[in-house]
C-alpha cells in the first residue's frame, strides 16, 4: 500500500490549475474562497494519497474543491444558484485554457504591475504569502496588503475576467518582470531565484502556444528567457561568487536552451513590431553566441542598446552601450558616451554607474579615477556578492 | 485497537504552503509505510470508545491527558490502529506528520 513519489512542485503546480479552473466556474470575483478550496483539497490528498493514489488525482481533487466551494456558498445562503445541483466536470483541456484565463486576470492593468506578480504567484504558482515575501523581498504584511488590494479589484469589476487580446502586452510585462525578480534579485539562495525563472518560463511558453498570445513578441520574450536562463549556473563560481561575463566558463552555457531561443528570435521576427523583448533576446543572443567575451560583436551590440533606448529609454541602457562602444572602440569612446549622459542623481548613486567609470579608468591606465570609482561603488553595492566582485577588481587596480 | 484523531489549527497564519504539503505527502507516505503493519487499511464496521480505556493527547512531541482540543483546532483526520500496548500507539501517534496533535483513544469493535 504504498503511493509513487509526485513530480517536484506537482503541489504548487495543482493549486494554480484548481484555483484557475474553480475561479471559471464560481468566478473570479470568489477567488479568496477558491484558493481556500484548493487549499482544503491539496491538504486532504497529502493524507488519503498516502496509502494509494486515484485513478485521476487531477479530478479527484477537483471533485473535494468543488463540494468545499458549494459547502462554503450553501452556509452562506448567498447565491442560489449553486444551491442546486452542480454537476462536476472536469476536462483535462479546458484547464489549460483556464490557467491562461487566470494569467490575463492577474494582469489587469488597474492592478499595480507589483501587485499583479504577487497575486500571479499567489494564484497560479501556488506559492503561500510568506514564501512570496521571502522571493520579492518584501514584508508578509505588505504582500498580504497587496493581495487584499487586488482580490478587491476583481471582486469589484467581475465584467474583465476573461481573456482579453487587449491585455497581451500587460501579460507580457508581468511575465518579464517575474523572470527578472528571479534573475537578478539579491535574493542569495539560487534555488529560490531559479524557481521563479522557471515559473515565469512555464507560463511564458504557455502563452506563446495559445492563439491569444502567440505574437511576435512572445516569441521574443521567450527567446530573451531562454538566452538568459542558460547562462544562469555560469553567472557564479563554485563559492557562490558572481562572475563577470567574460571571466564565465562558456562551456557551461546550456546550449540547448540557447538554440531554443534561437528559434524563437528567428520566429519572433515577423510583423512591424519591435519591441524591447526583441532587442533585449537580440542583445542576449550576442552574448550567447559569441565564442568568447573577446570575439564579441560589440558593434552590434552598441547599436542594439541603441535600439532598447529608443524603445524603452532608460540611462542604464546608455550605460551598458557605453560599455560595449569601449570593448569595441577602447575606453575613451566609452567615456565620451558616459559624459553625455543627463545622469539623474539615481543613476549617480548606483553602484553600476562608478563601477562602470572605474573600470573605463583603469584601462586608460588612470589609476588615482580607478580607485575612487570603483571604491565609490564598493560602498553602494546592494548585496555581498557584488561586493566581492568589487573588492576584486580593487586588487586587480591596486597590483 | 486505538484510534488516532488528528487535529489542525484553523488559524488562515498556520496553514501549510503547497510545498510544504508536498514535503508533508512524502513524511505521510514514510508514516504509512514504516507502520504499514499496524495502521487499518478499512475502518472497523463497529466500534466504540473503550469504558475505562486509555487515552491521551500528544502536541509537539509531549504527552498529556488533556486538554484535548486548542481553542483554534480542528480534526482533521484520523486512523485506527492495532497495537497490542497504548504506549506502541502513542510512539506512532508521535510521528503523525504535518498535524500538531494526535488524540489517542483505546476502542473496543464489536
Amino acid at each position: 500500500m504504498t503511493a509513487p513519489d509526485l513530480p517536484e512542485h506537482w503541489f504548487r503546480r495543482e493549486l494554480g490549475r484548481l484555483v484557475s479552473i474553480l475561479s471559471r466556474r464560481f468566478g473570479v470575483h470568489r477567488i479568496e474562497l477558491c484558493e481556500d478550496a484548493a487549499q482544503t483539497a491539496l491538504l486532504q490528498a497529502t493524507q488519503s494519497w498516502s496509502s494509494k493514489l486515484p485513478d485521476n488525482p487531477g479530478a479527484w481533487l477537483y471533485r473535494v474543491a468543488h463540494n468545499y466551494v458549494l459547502d462554503e456558498l450553501r452556509r452562506e445562503k448567498r447565491d442560489e444558484r449553486y444551491l442546486a445541483e452542480v454537476p462536476v466536470e472536469y476536462a483535462q483541456q479546458e484547464v489549460h485554457d483556464d490557467v491562461l484565463r487566470l494569467l490575463f486576470v492577474c494582469a489587469d492593468p488597474a492592478i499595480p504591475p507589483e501587485s499583479q506578480l504577487v497575486l500571479a504567484l499567489k494564484t497560479l504558482c501556488g506559492f503561500s504569502t510568506e514564501e512570496i515575501a521571502l522571493r520579492l523581498f518584501q514584508s508578509e504584511d505588505a504582500i498580504h496588503k497587496r493581495l487584499q488590494r487586488a482580490r478587491t479589484r476583481l471582486r469589484e469589476h467581475a465584467e474583465v475576467q476573461s481573456i482579453d487580446p487587449e491585455r497581451v502586452e500587460s501579460v507580457l510585462h508581468m511575465l518579464y518582470l517575474l523572470f527578472n525578480e528571479g534573475y537578478s534579485s539579491a535574493q542569495p539562495d539560487r534555488v529560490i531565484r531559479r524557481e521563479l525563472c522557471d515559473e515565469a518560463f512555464r507560463l511564458a511558453v504557455m502563452l506563446k502556444e495559445d492563439p491569444a498570445g502567440a505574437l511576435p513578441e512572445t516569441d521574443a520574450l521567450v527567446a530573451l528567457m531562454c538566452f538568459q536562463a542558460a547562462r544562469f549556473d555560469a553567472r557564479v563560481d563554485g563559492m557562490g561568487g558572481l562572475l563577470l561575463l567574460e571571466e564565465q566558463d562558456r562551456s557551461l552555457w546550456d546550449r540547448e536552451l540557447i538554440e531554443r531561443g534561437v528559434v524563437h528570435l528567428t520566429r519572433s521576427a515577423r510583423g512591424a513590431t519591435l519591441s524591447r523583448y526583441h532587442a533585449e533576446a537580440g542583445l542576449a543572443a550576442e552574448h550567447c553566441l559569441a565564442p568568447s567575451y573577446a570575439e564579441t560583436n560589440w558593434e552590434e551590440i552598441a547599436r542594439l542598446y541603441e535600439v532598447l533606448e529608443r524603445i524603452a529609454p532608460s540611462p542604464l541602457n546608455v550605460l551598458n552601450r557605453a560599455i560595449a562602444l569601449a570593448e569595441w572602440k577602447g575606453p575613451d569612446a566609452g567615456l565620451a558616451a558616459i559624459e553625455a549622459i543627463d545622469a539623474p542623481s539615481w543613476l549617480l548613486g548606483y553602484y553600476l554607474w562608478d563601477a562602470t567609470l572605474g573600470e573605463l579608468h583603469r584601462r586608460r591606465g588612470d589609476r588615482d579615477r580607478a580607485l575612487a570609482h570603483t571604491q565609490r561603488a564598493l560602498a553602494a553595492a546592494p548585496t555581498n556578492a557584488e561586493k566581492a566582485l568589487l573588492e576584486r577588481r580593487l586588487k586587480k587596480i591596486s597590483k | 485497537m486505538f484510534l488516532l484523531l488528528f487535529r489542525k489549527s484553523t488559524d488562515p497564519r498556520d496553514q501549510p504552503s503547497p510545498a510544504d504539503m508536498q514535503a508533508g505527502y512524502m513524511q505521510w507516505k514514510a508514516w504509512m509505510e514504516k507502520h504499514a503493519k499496524e495502521i487499518l487499511e478499512q475502518p472497523p464496521p463497529r466500534s466504540g470508545a473503550k469504558p475505562g480505556g486509555a487515552s491521551a493527547v500528544c502536541r509537539a512531541g509531549a504527552v498529556t491527558d488533556g486538554p484535548y482540543a486548542e481553542g483554534k483546532e480542528v480534526v482533521g483526520g484520523w486512523s485506527f490502529v492495532e497495537v497490542e500496548s497504548f504506549a506502541h500507539a502513542v510512539e506512532i501517534a508521535k510521528e503523525v506528520p504535518m498535524f500538531p496533535s494526535v488524540e489517542i483513544l483505546e476502542i473496543t469493535t464489536f
